[in-house]
């Protein structure tokens, strides 16, 4: 839990008491089938499968239902993971072989130690309802205070209005809990072994620096006051990191994710994925729309493409190139010098993700869940 | 020993039957007025029967799952009931100016057809049909047919694009874009007339406005849904008309094999024929409709009516041959034939009724009027046709050819006599046992349910099943539909709590074995929350915000929940309809119910065409054992009274047992399932085949009560009622044999299984009831 003031803490809880008597309401009873086991499926790998990634040598790939998937031959054949819930899943990451995590709706976040065959659930909604609220109310809090403090006129307005904001987010984060576990995670990064964020739809961002043994809210250091869903998250390998999101949200944090710098006016859209290719940072999302900045520079460029088709996810192949893949089945690869090359998958479904085996092969998971790129019609 | 054939009364003739044959012969000119103007009477009626499938009377409409159904109908109506028109290009795909030009006229057409819903009409022609796209600015769409069309390279370009970005591949559009759908949902109840909608008319419409008139060289027409499916049963069911005289025909041949007398031969047919008018008439006064199903009933009148006219034809003869005159003989065969007549035929309609016993409204149906055909053959052979006698008399010709006949040595029936020795007995014996283990064994694998792929009413290669195989084959969409009704409280079908358990059963549902996917709401708020957020996958989920899931829900068709927001259908597309296939997904729905359903919270079984027919076939499987003792019982409770004799009831019912087993076996092999088409049809065959055993031993007792020994006994039994037992079974297995042919798949099978059941009863009471006959007396002398 953060530090917070007595002030802060009293409303908080009796807030989460409140929420405890609505969930213990009749209407509420119901089962919540969200923390129901995943099921077990014959051919899960035909399932819709939203993300996948290595854990060493082996794939890991997640998707609706709670499915996870595991190959241990480079794709060719898949065994589903036990996973402790059914909710959609969008997203994994292994920073290391044996330990890996995997987010998805109803703001799920779970841990795997043995390389994705058993998943702990280490985090949802519930408690990220819960934090978010508490943030709200605290930083509501702080205003009140310095607004009583301040006596610069100028100040008071604006002052006035932040207080407007926090009281209207904590209204919105009492809702929330009435709700209930409700907002997706879309993306997951571990920068090492202990030290990740999650983020996801509403401008949810939660880190942790102990392995996930507790996550914590971190939205202090950046602005979405619209609250846009945050779509994918990158790192360089000189630290830096990116984060993508709806209306052409894009931010870059040079200080691991304290405070985060919005690159401006870019573009209106979505912007659904981020790969980093040695000193080059590509983010593309809506209609095809790719931009292409050096990690050095952060300087920011459309990158001309006469696709126009959607692209919501990607992967760096070992040769460099970025390979994107989105909508009616196409994946697009851009080389390290610029030239494309495209494909499109038979079964036209939309594709949300790829990955690259250790033997070289690539693997493509959507809407009809994994595909091979071999598989796919060169443009 | 027809030569022993008393002329005169005696006191086994009784009273009451030689006064009722002296009144009838006294009184026979207005009594056959009387039939002739009751056969008038009767034949106006039939003439105004109409074809009628009704498939709810093949439902078990007690049983729960068809109760769920029944009661939520009206509301679960929208999901079905549509034709669909396949227009396929014959020449490259259906991008070209041709084939829209083409597609475009057809919709039209069709927008013209009398029942169909015009506003809900759906092709690429249609206004409807749109594409979407997601833009920085949101969504942008239009018609997929461009605004500037004319057919050029760059419109159709243009088109293909739309399609693509339509959704509609694999739904209205084929998977390979060689051909597309005319989606064309039909109004039940006409809004101006307010009449029901005549889907014969409605079937007929479709053949002659559009696939007669589109189908070339450059296209080809398809068109399956229910409506087409009763209009093409409808169509098949006429033919059984054509089955009717050819049946008619072969009957005509043998009886006039049998009788070498045109006299005779047409009496007897007369007599029969007037039988099936009254039944029809009758049909038709109970408010019946000519349903392909009890089609089957005047076959088996005719060809019971003609076998008992056989005996009666047979008896005449004799007395003729004997130089009675013309009225004496008709009198004295009344009075020796309507006794033993009537208690065979009562047996036939006690057996037929017995299948009352199944709650299947088209068995009761089919029990009731088989029973009244019955009733009405008592009056028509037993009555009228001594009556007829009395007036066409017999040929010369016939006479001398009973004569030559007499004179014969019978050969073949002292070859056939020999079963009663213990050699040959024992070998048939032998032979039998043998086919009792096979036909147990066979047995073992007969089926429940239907079998083939597609329309089950139908033949596997029929247009209608080959039309509806292009579908599946060629569009994303399986015609093996399995409805769930899952309920809540009025107006929650939109809440989380709902949506969730839905989803959640949803996916149980999938991993069943068979099932290919599962549709419902869930699947429309999924969809439309993943288009709210831009098409990203990631967002292909349902939500616990309640604004977020009533925006989500609020485009939902009509179809997918009931008016009052109480009740969503969960649709599960299944592999096939198998038996197996189908308590799978039972198992699976009651089990998830069990766990799952509260106050708030129901899934009910069961709609669309697979769940009635997984309520059909557990029905079925508990009727079949039921069916068996009841007509087992009933025969067997005839036998006793008749005989009093624990042996002779078992040497008669035995050979039935061997025929029952075997049919199952046939219909293992055969790939023939126990459904409601086959279902009576033992109760048909051992309620008839009895017959047959009854004669032949009737005759055999009273041999051996003169003391003759089995095998000079049996032969004499043979003589006099050898031909007739034969006969019979021919003219019964060809009476149902020339269904074989039908175009209705049901009707082919009941023909298949009841000309075999017909036909081997026969050989049975031949051959298996000697033998039996053998052991069964040698051990009683052993005994002794």
């Amino acid at each position: 839990m953060m530090a917070r003031s007595n002030a802060a803490c009293r409303p908080f809880l009796a807030v989460v008491l409140l929420a405890l008597l609505t969930f213990a309401q009749p209407g509420s009873t119901a089962e919540d089938f969200v923390f129901l086991p995943a099921l077990r499926v014959d051919e899960p790998e035909q399932m819709q499968l939203l993300d996948i990634a290595r854990a060493g040598e082996r794939l890991v790939a997640v998707g609706e239902r709670g499915v996870i998937i595991l190959s241990d031959d480079h794709g060719r054949s898949w065994r589903q993971a036990e996973v402790p819930v059914s909710t959609t899943l969008t997203a994994v990451h292994f920073p290391e072989p044996d330990s890996g995590w995997a987010v998805g709706h109803a703001g799920a976040i779970l841990h795997s130690a043995d390389g994705g065959d058993t998943w702990e659930l280490q985090f949802d909604g519930r408690e990220a309802n819960r934090q978010y609220l508490a943030w709200a109310q605290a930083r509501a809090a702080s205003l009140e205070a310095e607004l009583a403090a301040s006596e610069d006129a100028e100040q008071l307005g604006a002052l006035e209005e932040a207080l407007d904001e926090a009281q209207f987010a904590a209204e919105d984060a009492a809702d929330a809990i009435d709700t209930g576990p409700a907002d997706p995670f879309l993306d997951v990064l571990f920068t090492d072994a202990k030290s990740g964020f999650a983020i996801g739809a509403y401008g949810m961002l939660y880190r942790t620096d102990n392995g996930g043994d507790d996550w914590r809210i971190a939205i202090d250091g950046i602005a979405n006051p619209y609250r846009y869903h945050y779509y994918a998250i990158a790192q360089d390998s000189a630290g830096g990191l990116y984060l993508s999101g709806e209306a052409g949200l894009l931010y870059h944090s040079e200080d691991a994710g304290s405070t985060w710098r919005r690159v401006e006016d870019l573009y209106d859209g979505s912007l659904f994925g981020l790969i980093v290719s040695g000193e080059r940072v590509y983010a593309y999302g809506l209609r095809g729309h790719i931009f292409k900045a050096s990690t050095a520079s952060a300087d920011w460029a459309e990158f001309t493409n006469n696709n126009g088709t959607s692209l919501y996810g990607g992967v760096r192949l070992a040769d460099g190139q970025a390979l994107m893949v989105g909508a009616g089945g196409l994946a697009l690869a851009i080389s390290e010098n610029g030239t494309q090359q495209a494909w499109r998958h038979p079964s036209r479904a939309s594709l949300s993700s790829a990955v690259q085996a250790a033997n070289g092969d690539v693997w493509l998971v959507g809407m009809s869940g994994l595909m091979a790129l071999s598989e796919a019609n060169s443009l | 020993m027809t030569k022993h054939e008393s002329t005169t009364l005696s006191a086994e003739d009784g009273r009451l039957r030689p006064l009722l044959g002296t009144l009838m012969m006294r009184a026979r000119v207005p009594l056959i007025a009387l039939f002739a103007i009751a056969t008038l009477f009767f034949g106006w009626q039939a003439s105004q029967l109409k074809p009628d499938a009704s498939f709810e009377k093949m439902l078990p409409t007690l049983h729960p799952y068809i109760l769920n159904f029944l009661e939520r109908q009206d509301e679960l109506k929208g999901l079905g009931n549509s034709v669909r028109i396949i227009v396929e290009s014959r020449q490259g795909d259906i991008f070209t100016k041709e084939y829209q030009q083409l597609l475009q006229e057809i919709t039209d057409e069709v927008f013209y057809v009398n029942g169909v819903d015009r506003s809900a009409m759906q092709s690429l022609w249609t206004p409807n049909t749109r594409w979407m796209e997601v833009t920085e600015e949101g969504f942008v769409g239009g018609a997929v047919i461009p605004d500037d069309y004319d057919g050029s390279e760059r419109t159709l370009v243009k088109l293909r694009e739309n399609v693509l970005k339509s959704g509609q591949i694999g739904r209205i559009v084929a998977n390979d874009f060689k051909s597309t759908i005319i989606v064309a949902p039909l109004v039940e109840i006409d809004p101006n007339t307010g009449e029901r909608l005549d889907y014969a008319k409605f079937s007929q419409d479709l053949e002659t406005m559009v696939r007669n008139k589109y189908q070339s060289e450059k296209v080809s027409i398809r068109i399956t849904g229910f409506a087409k499916l009763i209009g093409d049963l409808i169509d098949g069911a006429t033919l059984v008309g054509l089955f009717f005289l050819v049946a008619f025909g072969i009957t005509a041949v043998m009886l006039f094999l049998y009788s070498r007398c045109v006299w005779l031969t047409g009496a007897a047919l007369l007599c029969s024929t007037v039988a099936v008018v009254w039944q029809m008439g009758l049909l038709k006064l109970m408010g019946l409709g000519l349903d392909p199903y009890s089609m089957l009933v005047p076959f088996l009148v005719f060809a019971v009516g003609v076998s008992h006219s056989v005996q009666i034809i047979n008896r005449f003869g004799t007395l003729i041959y004997l130089e009675m005159p013309r009225i004496e003989a008709a009198k004295l065969t009344f009075i020796r034939l309507s006794k033993p007549g009537f208690v065979a035929l009562l047996s036939d309609g006690v057996g037929f009724f017995t299948l009352r016993v199944i709650d299947i409204p088209v068995i009761q149906e089919l029990a009731l009027v088989a029973a009244t055909g019955i009733a009405v053959l008592v009056l028509t052979n037993l009555l009228l046709l001594p009556l007829v006698l009395t007036f066409t008399g017999i040929s010369s010709r016939c006479v001398s050819y009973r004569v030559e006949k007499e004179n014969s040595n019978f050969r073949h029936w002292r070859i056939l006599s020999g079963v009663a020795q213990r050699g040959p007995a024992l070998s048939v014996l032998a032979v039998c046992t043998v086919l009792f283990a096979v036909g147990i064994y066979f047995g073992k694998f007969q089926k429940i349910g239907d079998l083939d792929p597609g329309a089950p009413e139908l033949r596997p290669d029929s247009r209608y099943n080959q039309d509806n195989a292009f579908l599946t084959n060629n569009y994303s969409t399986s015609t093996d539909v399995f409805v769930v009704m899952a309920s809540t409280d009025v107006q929650q079908c939109g809440s989380y709590e709902f949506i969730s358990a839905v989803n959640y059963f949803q996916g149980v549902m999938e991993t069943v074995p068979g099932v290919q996917s599962a549709m419902s709401l869930v699947d429309v708020s999924k969809l439309a929350i993943q288009g709210m957020n831009e098409g990203s996958p990631k967002w292909h989920e349902t939500s616990r915000n309640r604004y977020i899931l009533n925006n989500s829900l609020s485009s939902a068709p009509s179809t997918l929940r009931n008016t009052d927001c109480s009740m969503a259908p969960v649709i599960l597309f299944l592999d096939d309809h198998k038996a197996d296939t189908l308590d799978g997904v039972v198992q699976a729905v009651t089990e998830f119910a069990e766990q799952h359903n509260s106050d708030s919270l129901q899934f009910d079984l069961a709609a669309g065409n697979a769940g009635v027919e997984a309520a059909t076939n557990i029905v079925i499987r508990n009727a079949q054992n039921k069916m068996l003792w009841w007509v087992y019982g009933v025969v067997i409770a005839l036998c006793l009274i008749n005989f009093r004799s624990l042996r002779i009831t078992a040497c008669i019912i035995i050979p039935l047992v061997l025929t029952s087993v075997l049919g199952q076996a046939l219909m293992a092999a055969l790939g023939i399932g126990v459904k409601v088409a086959t279902l009576p049809v033992i109760a048909l065959g051992v309620g008839i085949g009895v017959d047959y055993g009854i004669y032949i031993y009737s005759a055999l007792q009273s041999h051996l009560a003169k003391g003759e020994g089995l095998q000079e006994a049996y032969f004499h039994a043979l003589k006099s009622s050898g031909t007739a037992v034969a006969f019979t079974g021919l003219t019964l297995a060809v009476g149902v044999g020339t269904w074989i042919f039908s175009p209705i798949k049901f009707q082919a099978d009941m023909g298949i299984m009841l000309t075999f059941m017909f036909f081997w009863n026969m050989i049975g009471a031949l051959l298996f009831l000697p033998a039996l006959a053998w052991l069964l007396t040698s051990s009683k002398k052993a005994s002794d």
